[in-house]
């Protein structure tokens, strides 16, 4: 095995490169664009390359990630773009549009492809049809560790060579490999205009040199990317087509339809197939020669994992426990340890500005505590609850077993009509709706989509917990039933109750206004890998800071634009039934009658709640003039009954999406007439579950 | 009579098989000859979830999840 060098890192020295010392000429956005399949660690090495030096946005117009970052080289700022993970470039999805618009009209300076070297075959598959765009692509040979482990030996020389492209082994989760792979990027010398040229046999040859020729007379490509316009035509890919307009150029359009008849006629295959079973057969000769394989063993501890993760008695069980203390961990070391924290010193800075501001004017004051305070204090407490969840989802997403989580659910979220990934949405969900929505972009199906979008409003998340720990305290607190408290069971068959009511909305969804549409799961199950601390860290710092973003400006907005409305008109009592606020809570509360609970005090309270549930609970405070949590509680049992503080809780968790879950169901479907579609089939059905609730529990002799 | 062909949801568990045909959509079949999937392409059925559905298979050195709905419309040869 002498001709086989087991990853040495220090491999420049031994490839020939044009070395040319580019530190000072590199502009000052010099540009390296990652790709790679999803699962290849790509991510890893985006981590390592730019370390906290990174930002999140969107693409315009779509809701894929854009991930931006910089590190440096020589003391010079290099931009890093880690483009969305693809399996390929035949853009038929958004994630795959973006890439392929990026490479081909942003033009970066250079290219990484990172590939798993445990799974060379199918990365290489778009290593292919990236040489095929673009000629300064350097491949990072990842997780060079892990392959080494399951005895794959890659010859890194000949496959740099049979690829005539540098081929740099990096270990991205132990920063290994990722300075000589940038200093690789940035310095290797690529022959001027070296598409790879892959050779698909004779007919594809003399059907693509004859739209070549006519892309090149009527000038609508360039000599060095004819001939990959033509195979693309030819492949029926449709950004080319989109490119060179081919719909306004009916000779070249019948040329390109001649063509592709000819090639399924000669060889029996559609020509997209045809093609990419030649790249694959291809990267089979490839890998016969750069790859050395001790096959007796492979990847054990997956395996090994699996058997119990999906195991036939296990899986289920597994699945649950790993939720439930997810949710306990969220809720009990999150939400009540480092919340309390947060909380308490949201309360304590509030008596701190009001004893400060004593002698301001009212109306001054009353903005920055109410308001202000009032405002980014209710965002700022779910901040913790959200680095602790997003802390373990991360970890868990990292791991590997997500995708299994999916997998195992399938079944049973299938038999109502909904998808495994679902699930894990659902879940997700119950620490907050806005992510949980957020994270049905892995949902590849847009009928299994738009169900998960509009089915994670049900989901009882942790914003309405301070409703349901008020109206339960209050009437169930110290009542017991056997060994069980009656406000735990309270607690429980609501959040049971936002499940039910989901997964039936949802299969009422999919029966009807997504009815006939296709849903399919096929999904790579990734190598379980242990995720890196700092990885995990910046993944859950990344969601929580969106989360942060999205719902802070929306519910802060809210906020305030309530306290408007609870001031004025000028010189009313704040937030009595005389302010516009109580003006609109009379008018609302007749139509809360049915439901037991018709007084402009609850009508208001749910209005808040449309803006953010956390603030139901305040706004209780404010319209009942009780400040103190003892004056609340005796406001609310004076105005309520058990059975219509049920009711209401009821009403609180089904009535509607909060405003940032709105916002953000506005932005996921790109479109108004689904949030406000969403805002009032949940209005009718909260409304009706309220009233269900409520009169069935009279006939029964509840009070 | 020769090789029987069966669909993929037929083989079981811990069997070799070859993709014969994939009865598809153009998307889904283009989605699936992109990872690898393509008539030829040897793989291995490894496992079932916990409910006997989706089922994992092996090819080209990596596992795929696939439900049995989808993967009926697969032809393919015991080997």
């Amino acid at each position: 095995m002498s001709d086989r060098t087991i990853y040495s890192i220090n491999y420049l020295a031994q490839i020939d490169v044009t070395y040319i010392e580019r530190v000072g000429e590199l502009s000052k956005d010099y540009t390296i664009a990652l790709v790679g399949n999803p699962n290849c660690g790509k991510t890893s090495l985006f981590n390592m390359l730019t370390g906290s030096k990174q930002h999140v946005g969107n693409w315009p117009g779509v809701t894929v990630e854009r991930k931006e970052g910089s590190t440096s080289y020589h003391g010079k700022n290099i931009k890093v773009i880690d483009l969305p993970g693809t399996y390929t470039f035949s853009a038929c999805s958004e994630d795959e549009i973006i890439a392929v618009n990026y490479i081909l009209k942003e033009k970066p300076d250079a290219v990484i492809n990172v590939i798993d070297s445990g799974n060379l075959e199918r990365n290489l598959y778009l290593t292919l049809q990236l040489l095929e765009m673009n000629s300064r692509v350097v491949i990072a040979l990842n997780m060079a560790d892990e392959a080494e482990k399951r005895k794959i030996f890659i010859d890194k020389e000949k496959l740099s060579e049979a690829l005539s492209t540098p081929v740099v082994p990096t270990i991205a989760t132990k920063n290994s490999g990722i300075q000589d792979l940038l200093t690789m990027s940035i310095n290797y010398e690529h022959s001027a205009g070296g598409l790879l040229k892959l050779d698909y046999g004779q007919v594809v040859k003399g059907e693509s040199s004859k739209i070549v020729q006519v892309l090149l007379d009527k000038g609508l490509a360039a000599t060095e990317t004819a001939n990959l316009v033509a195979i693309k035509l030819l492949e029926g890919d449709q950004y080319f087509i989109d490119s060179v307009k081919l719909k306004e150029n009916p000779d070249l359009n019948d040329m390109v339809k001649a063509g592709r008849q000819r090639i399924s006629d000669e060889t029996g295959f559609d020509p997209e197939i045809y093609l990419a079973d030649k790249r694959y057969e291809f990267i089979v000769h490839l890998i016969e020669e750069c790859v050395h394989k001790d096959n007796t063993n492979t990847d054990d501890l997956t395996e090994k994992i699996d058997k119990i993760v999906t195991n036939k008695w296990l899986g289920l069980p597994l699945f649950f426990a790993i939720m439930f203390l997810l949710y306990q961990i969220t809720m009990g070391f999150g939400n009540d340890f480092l919340g309390g924290y947060v909380d308490s010193g949201f309360v304590a800075l509030g008596e701190y500005l009001s004893r400060v501001m004593v002698n301001s004017p009212e109306l001054l004051r009353s903005f920055v505590i109410d308001a202000m305070i009032g405002g980014v204090g209710s965002v700022l407490v779910f901040v913790p609850l959200m680095l602790t969840m997003y802390f373990m989802i991360s970890f868990l997403e990292d791991s590997g077993y997500m995708a299994r989580a999916a997998y195992v659910m399938d079944k049973l979220m299938n038999a109502v009509g909904l998808h495994g990934k679902t699930a894990v949405s659902m879940i997700i969900s119950s620490g907050c709706n806005v992510t949980g929505i957020m994270s049905t972009r892995t949902l590849d199906t847009k009928k299994d989509r738009m169900i998960g979008i509009l089915i994670s409003p049900f989901v009882s998340c942790s914003a309405r917990l301070p409703v349901y720990a008020l109206f339960s305290g209050v009437f169930f607190g110290d009542q017991q039933f056997g060994i069980l408290t009656v406000s735990g069971i309270v607690f429980f068959s609501l959040y049971l109750l936002g499940i039910i009511v989901a997964v039936i909305a949802g299969k009422v969804l999919s029966k009807t206004l997504f009815k006939g549409e296709k849903s399919y799961f096929i999904m790579e199950l990734p190598p379980y890998r242990i995720p890196t601390l700092k990885s995990t860290l910046i993944h859950m710092w990344e969601k929580t800071e969106s989360f942060i973003r999205k719902a802070g400006t929306i519910i802060f907005g809210l906020v305030v634009i309530i306290w408007l409305l609870s001031i004025m008109p000028m010189g009313v009592e704040p937030g009595s039934a005389d302010s516009i606020l109580g003006k609109i809570g009379s008018i609302m509360a007749p139509l809360l009658r049915p439901a037991g609970f018709g007084s402009w005090e609850a009508a208001v309270a749910l209005i808040v709640g449309v803006g953010a549930k956390e603030a139901i609970v305040a706004t209780f405070g404010m319209v009942y003039g009780a400040g103190e949590e003892v004056q609340l509680a005796s406001a609310i049992q004076m105005y309520f009954t058990p059975l219509t503080a049920y009711a209401f809780m009821v009403m609180t968790l089904l009535y509607a999406p909060c405003a940032a879950s709105l916002g953000v169901i506005r932005r996921e479907t790109n479109s108004t007439k689904w949030a406000l579609f969403a805002l009032f089939y949940s209005l009718l059905i909260g409304w009706t579950a309220a009233v269900l609730v409520y009169q069935a529990g009279r006939l029964f002799g509840f009070q | 009579m020769g090789v029987q062909y069966i669909g993929m949801d037929q083989l079981p568990l811990n069997c070799s098989g070859r993709i014969i045909n994939i009865n598809m959509d153009n998307l889904l079949k283009r989605k699936l000859t992109d990872m690898g999937m393509i008539k030829g392409t040897e793989f291995k059925v490894e496992g079932q979830a916990p409910l006997g559905d989706p089922i994992r298979i092996n090819l080209r050195g990596y596992n795929l999840a696939i439900r049995k709905s989808d993967a009926k419309n697969i032809l393919v040869e015991r080997i």
